[in-house]
């Protein structure tokens, strides 16, 4: 049996779903931008970014240095210290924005992990055939069923503390199976679709049919749950260090200074309101932008008056 | 509906197998060991350091620890505790009381208010009131547990002190209490912890069931009840209810994994003493039967918990009862 000699796409007429209009477009950042809630929300978290970026200027103080253990120990705020003191006589500003480094470091990069892996491994279930379909399947099922923070407590309370690249990978490697699940899902709808039985026909092998006509088309709902992904894993890595099993003293994360001040609830507030408020706004924004994604995806926002 | 129960079932297996080789090989790979505290102690021998070795089975070659250990495991034979030194079975049999507790309150409560709120806006979308619940609960629901376990504990334990602080009973008194004095005192333990995780799902069950109401509204039963001369209120509350009831059953059995996770938490701020404690407490003790122990058997509860919400889920919808 001869092969056909290579056709161009066009030629079958498909190219109007063979070739999708570029990701960026399709999300239309101006309908996101549009939006005030969005757009409050996105500037923001810019402004959080470039506090993470650039922590070393903008901390007055050193956040690990124990500026004066007595005098110092859980001072209000005031002018020297806006955010007041922590019990170790810590400048708790300085410590807020390498805690925000550190934290939302954490929580990007886990995500892009788990964005990647749950991507791969729903498309292999979708497109590998039935028993591996079956089987990944199964083994999903049985992930999903465990919470993640135990997963994560099991990992990280039996190998003591952990480095932030650690953490990253172990964070990232327990939040990829919603990622995988929708990813099956979409995939194996649009491997029914006309293109991809065209691009099948032209004789285009599995691999080149998942990379270059089906993800391009599972890329919008990816970005929405990995937008929501950011939000599940910062509030993950900040209960891991709340909990005492996160980063390691006297590394700061929002979570590591709620710890300090679990015990002085009352007496010394701000060392649990000021990285609490921080997380709170911080999860919120990133889920009014996902909500707002996810509108824009499914065409919702074209309804609104 | 057999098929629902026999694949889920082959699921728990799947995640119990899953969740103790796991931990068996976290356990073996992780740096340090129980005993590693010994060797600086003084009054301890290498001899004496030996035969404790010797005890727990840590002396013999991986494989035959790991078989061991599965055949054990799958004997219900779950070891013991080595820093409360009795069963962990014990152990267990203690604390996971103490969550179902803590969880069925919370869910039962969670649900009363989601579906009455998520009814009620509904009933007026698009109002003011809709739009400001519709915010609230968004942002309710992108509250980690534990700061709200923190700002409850702050605000309702020790600025106004209304409820304790912590634990499941108090203290002392509790030997000199009648059973109904007991019963209140429990009781009054449980409302900051069970509050906690209450808002938290209720604000999730709340954005289910007003979306699944309005999903209901458009179709012809809805119509035809309304043709029929029933007042708007019983058209909602009791033929669209009852129908945009089952999505929210369903979701249930998602949230019950975070759940658990949540209690994790909970149970850590307001030192309530539940499976969460006790695995924080047994990873911070390095008490390797105990870690291993309450995450089977936690990993079990979840799925377990999860089997019986979709079973009433599906139970609730007559058009899956043939599948």
């Amino acid at each position: 049996m001869t092969r056909a000699a290579p056709v161009s796409f066009d030629v079958v007429g498909a190219s109007a779903e063979a070739a999708p209009i570029g990701v960026w477009r399709r999300l239309q950042l101006a309908a996101l931008w549009s939006n005030r809630p969005a757009r409050a929300a996105i500037l923001l978290l810019a402004a959080l970014a470039a506090i993470a970026l650039m922590a070393p200027w903008l901390a007055p103080y050193d956040p690990a240095t124990q500026l004066d253990i007595i005098a110092l120990k859980n001072t209000a705020p005031s002018a020297a210290h806006p955010f007041g003191t922590d019990p170790y006589g810590r400048d708790v500003l300085s410590r807020m924005i390498f805690g925000t480094r550190v934290s939302l470091s954490i929580a990007l990069l886990a995500m892009l992990l788990s964005t990647v892996i749950g991507t791969a491994y729903g498309l292999t279930a979708a497109l590998g055939g039935r028993i591996a379909d079956a089987t990944l399947m199964r083994i999903l099922d049985a992930l999903i069923g465990i919470p993640r923070i135990l997963m994560l407590l099991a990992v990280v309370g039996l190998w003591g503390t952990l480095s932030v690249p650690a953490l990253i990978v172990v964070v990232g490697l327990s939040g990829w199976f919603s990622a995988a699940r929708l990813v099956r899902t979409q995939v194996l709808t649009l491997r029914e679709r006309d293109f991809v039985a065209a691009a099948r026909g032209l004789g285009a092998r599995t691999s080149a049919i998942a990379v270059r006509h089906i993800l391009p088309h599972v890329a919008s709902p990816v970005l929405v749950a990995a937008t929501f992904g950011v939000g599940a894993a910062l509030v993950i890595e900040v209960g891991l260090s709340f909990l005492g099993f996160g980063v390691a003293e006297p590394q700061a994360s929002w979570g590591s200074i709620i710890r300090d001040g679990r015990e002085f609830l009352v007496s010394a507030w701000w060392l649990t309101a000021v990285p609490g408020a921080a997380l709170v706004v911080t999860v919120l924004s990133v889920n009014v932008v996902a909500d707002r994604l996810r509108d824009i995806a499914s065409g919702r926002h074209l309804h609104e008056p | 509906m057999l098929g629902l129960v026999a694949r889920r079932t082959l699921v728990a297996v799947l995640v119990a197998f899953l969740v103790a080789s796991l931990s068996f090989l976290l356990i073996h790979a992780a740096p340090g060991d129980p005993f590693a505290g010994m060797r600086e102690d003084p009054r301890i021998t290498p001899e004496l350091a030996r035969q404790t070795r010797e005890l727990y089975g840590l002396d013999r070659p991986l494989g035959e620890q790991y078989l061991r250990y599965m055949s054990r495991l799958a004997r219900g034979d779950l070891g013991t505790s080595f820093l409360q030194r009795r069963p962990v079975r014990a152990v267990i049999a203690d604390a996971l009381p103490n969550t179902l507790l803590l969880m069925s309150t919370a869910i039962l409560f969670a649900f009363a208010l989601g579906v009455t709120l998520g009814a009620l806006q509904a009933y007026w979308r698009g109002s003011r009131f809709d739009r400001l619940a519709g915010s609230l609960s968004l942002a309710v629901a992108s509250v980690p547990e534990y700061l709200l376990a923190l700002a409850l504990l702050a605000l309702f334990a020790f600025l106004v002190p209304l409820f304790p602080t912590t634990g499941i009973r108090d203290p002392v008194l509790w030997r000199f209490f009648s059973p109904l004095e007991r019963l209140t005192d429990v009781a009054r333990h449980l409302v900051l912890p069970a509050a906690t995780l209450t808002i938290i799902l209720g604000a999730v069950v709340a954005r289910y069931q007003r979306a699944a109401l309005l999903d209901v509204l458009p179709e012809d039963f809805v119509r035809t009840a309304r043709a029929k001369g029933n007042p708007a209120t019983r058209v909602l509350f009791v033929h669209a209810l009852r129908n945009a009831l089952l999505p929210t059953i369903t979701l249930l059995g998602l949230v019950f994994p975070a759940l658990v996770g949540g209690a994790v938490f909970v149970e850590t701020v307001f030192g309530w003493p539940g499976m969460g404690r006790t695995i924080v407490e047994a990873l911070a003790g390095r008490d390797y039967p105990l870690v291993v122990g309450s995450l089977v058997i936690g990993s079990l509860f979840v799925v377990a918990g999860s089997l019986v919400a979709d079973t009433a889920a599906a139970l609730a919808d007559p058009r899956t009862r043939t599948a």
